[in-house]
């Protein structure tokens, strides 16, 4: 009995010895893997850490390096007139940025009003409405109009939408400048937001559990009903994913809107017909002839280095309030975010220790 | 995970190592004794062209012709870098560029030693209308009064410290119905950006030169456009537009005209005769210290130079636009300048 056992604990301990052998052999390639993965990993984002510094250091570098103009005048740019100033060139150190954040947020927000309704109707249209066929159509054509390059919607702005709209000023008695106006630059930017938001609503809506679809209608939901309160409510978390990829493609686009919008040299203009000019716009404008070297080219950077502050900030209070969309529809609490982190964490274990470091070093 | 991530490291670096290095190599070849003409190897010398945009096309014309004036098996390169007229000097004389291009004149800051400039030609400014407008003259006084911001008028900053010239102060005209009772509307003028040779001259030219790099002296209706081309994009699509443009870009566009100013009509005579008040210069500029360039680099800058004053060069620089002075001798041909200049036997031609 014992010699079986003892040959079982062999044969074990044999078959054993191979299985760690190519356990061992495993963990290695496994750990090479990994580690090229996370080398490539590193490579990407150091890559966007390297433009928002490099981009930070030359936008920094306006307010705070002497630059000799034409004729021998010498200065920098004041950060405070710069933010305050409404004329983007008002000569020599004389720049003016802050203005275009205000036109560049209102751009925004109104193609929004246009967009949004229009991409969640069009995936609730090609999820839940039509036949497969025309959905599929649908849904082939939306994404082909996701890969259009902007510079197309620009033309199609200018031989199309500028016309329509200065038809339209004129039918109300107003003028505009040829039908460059902000209204032809909210329809471009809402036009070149529509298929990316579409789709991601759409996988939203695609994933949403045939069960709960079933039971409100068993309930005694119209179609429609359904459609409204639960597929949507359900999905809402994904449609907020698109709406923010649809919002940092319409914060951040240039030459589309440059072509449409007017590129009026200052002010803060709200009205609809009124030719304006974005952060991006007047980033781009004249940029073939700015000499390096020069305040004119390094103040771009300073315009750049707003844009990126605003894309972050807008796209941080977003994610929030999509991961708390998210919570809410699973029921999960929230993690909590680092700033939260910050506040109720490290900041008092900071100041506990910078209170108290002698009873710490009794230890 | 520390070995593939040296290794990773070793080959990024090495990438950017090898990224830096970029030399321009510049070979002469060893000179056969056979016929008279030595054979210089002028392959590996590029000459490059930097400055102004508005020169861009008519420079690039010019060297291409020029490259297919030597042997085909033996050509030099060429390179443009145009960005604009504030780069000529600075890319001249730091030795990044050979040929420095630009849409205005010189300041003497860049004059001096060690380099020299000439103009190549001159260009008209066309002050430019909707083809739909029925005017067809403009004065100075009133151009100023339509680009000029009214609120810089109104507080009486019309003063030579503000605009660069005496600007006597006057309405600012804000309808078209000023020009008659035809045609009525709300005047868009457009511009170009701060950045532009165009606008310079513009500007300089209706006498409100600060206006050049300062927004806040234009009117708050006015409307910046990229360039020349979108310039003349946008009057065609506004009734009520006016605008400025490189007088070359004209020909074919039936929807804009241009316009007579002060009654003289923007032609090559009038230009010539500097009866047209809106023109400026195309100028260049080159070394002729060598400053770390090679014999044969400056032979190629003498040859570049000698073939835009050759009656070849001329008559691409008229035909892209540009208007020559009127002069008592016709230029030469190419190949007789080839046959008397002492930059063809370094170049190897003779």
């Amino acid at each position: 009995m014992e010699k079986a056992t003892d040959r079982k604990q062999e044969q074990s301990i044999f078959q054993n010895d191979a299985l760690c052998h190519r356990a061992e052999r495993k963990k290695k390639s496994d750990a090479v893997v990994k580690g090229i993965f996370m080398a490539i990993a590193i490579v990407c984002a150091s890559i966007i850490v390297f433009v928002v510094v490099f981009v930070f250091i030359k936008g920094i570098s306006s307010f705070v390096t002497t630059y000799t103009e034409e004729g021998g005048i010498t200065g920098k740019q004041n950060f405070w007139t710069f933010l305050s100033h409404t004329t983007w060139n008002g000569g020599a150190f004389n720049f003016g940025g802050g203005y275009l954040i205000v036109n560049t947020i209102f751009l925004t927000l109104l193609s929004l009003i246009l967009s949004i309704p229009l991409s969640i109707l069009t995936s609730l249209l090609i999820t839940r409405i039509a036949p497969k066929a025309v959905s599929a159509v649908l849904q082939a054509g939306v994404e082909l109009l996701a890969a259009v390059p902007s510079v197309i919607y620009g033309l199609f702005g200018v031989g199309f939408i500028n016309p329509l709209v200065n038809g339209m000023a004129e039918a109300m008695g107003m003028t505009t400048k040829g039908g460059n106006s902000v209204l032809s630059a909210i329809v471009v930017l809402a036009l070149m937001s529509v298929p990316t938001m579409t789709m991601m609503a759409t996988t939203a809506m695609k994933a949403v559990s045939k069960n709960l679809i079933n039971a409100s209608i068993a309930l005694g939901a119209s179609p429609t009903q359904t459609n409204f309160k639960i597929v949507l409510k359900d999905a809402q978390s994904g449609i907020f994913a698109g709406i923010i990829l649809g919002i940092g493609r319409a914060l951040g686009e240039a030459t589309a809107v440059q072509m449409v919008i007017g590129n009026a040299p200052s002010g803060i203009h709200f009205g609809l017909f009124e030719s304006s000019s974005t952060l991006t716009t007047q980033m781009l404008m004249g940029i073939g002839e700015a000499t390096p070297g020069t305040l004119g080219y390094d103040i771009r950077f300073s315009a750049g280095l707003f844009l990126i502050l605003l894309i972050l900030v807008v796209d941080l209070t977003l994610n929030h309030i999509k991961n708390w969309m998210y919570a809410t529809k699973t029921g999960q609490k929230m993690k909590p975010s680092l700033l939260k982190m910050f506040f109720t964490r490290y900041l008092p274990m900071l100041s506990r220790k910078l209170v108290s470091p002698k009873e710490e070093s009794h230890d | 995970m520390r070995k593939s991530l040296l290794s990773c490291s070793i080959v990024l670096a090495s990438l950017g190592l090898l990224a830096g290095c970029s030399e321009p190599s510049s070979s002469v070849s060893s000179s056969t004794s056979s016929g008279s003409a030595e054979k210089v190897d002028l392959t590996g010398e590029t000459l490059r062209f930097v400055g102004s945009t508005s020169v861009e096309n008519m420079s690039k014309r010019l060297s291409t012709a020029w490259q297919n004036t030597f042997d085909s098996s033996n050509k030099p390169g060429v390179d443009h870098n145009h960005t604009g007229s504030g780069d000529a000097y600075t890319k001249v004389k730091d030795g990044t560029g050979d040929i420095g291009l630009a849409s205005r004149e010189f300041k003497d800051t860049e004059k001096g030693e060690g380099f020299a400039d000439d103009k190549i030609c001159r260009d008209g400014i066309a002050v430019i209308v909707n083809a739909e407008n029925p005017l067809a003259n403009i004065t100075i006084q009133q151009l100023r009064d339509i680009y000029v911001s009214a609120t810089a008028i109104a507080d009486g900053e019309t003063s030579v410290a503000n605009f660069g010239t005496d600007y006597s102060a006057e309405d600012p005209i804000v309808d078209w119905n000023a020009f008659g009772d035809s045609f009525t509307g709300k005047i868009n003028p457009y511009t170009r950006d701060t950045t532009s040779g165009t606008r310079d001259g513009f500007c300089t030219k209706i006498g409100i030169e600060n206006a050049k790099t300062k927004d806040d002296l234009l009117s708050a209706n006015v409307s910046q456009v990229a360039s020349n081309g979108d310039m003349i994009a946008k009057v065609e699509n506004d009734k009520y537009g006016i605008g400025y443009c490189s007088l070359e870009g004209l020909e074919s566009h039936p929807k804009v005209k241009a316009i007579k100013v002060e009654n003289v009509e923007a032609t090559a005579d009038t230009i010539r005769k500097d009866e047209y008040p809106l023109q400026r210069n195309f100028n260049y500029m080159y070394p002729t210290a060598a400053n770390g360039r090679s014999d044969i680099k400056m032979a190629l800058i003498d040859s570049f130079i000698a073939y835009m004053g050759s009656a070849e060069g001329q008559g691409i620089v008229t035909g892209e636009g540009g208007i020559l002075d009127a002069t008592t001798a016709l230029p030469e041909h190419y190949a007789d300048i080839v046959a008397k200049a002492d930059w063809a036997v370094t170049l190897g031609l003779r």
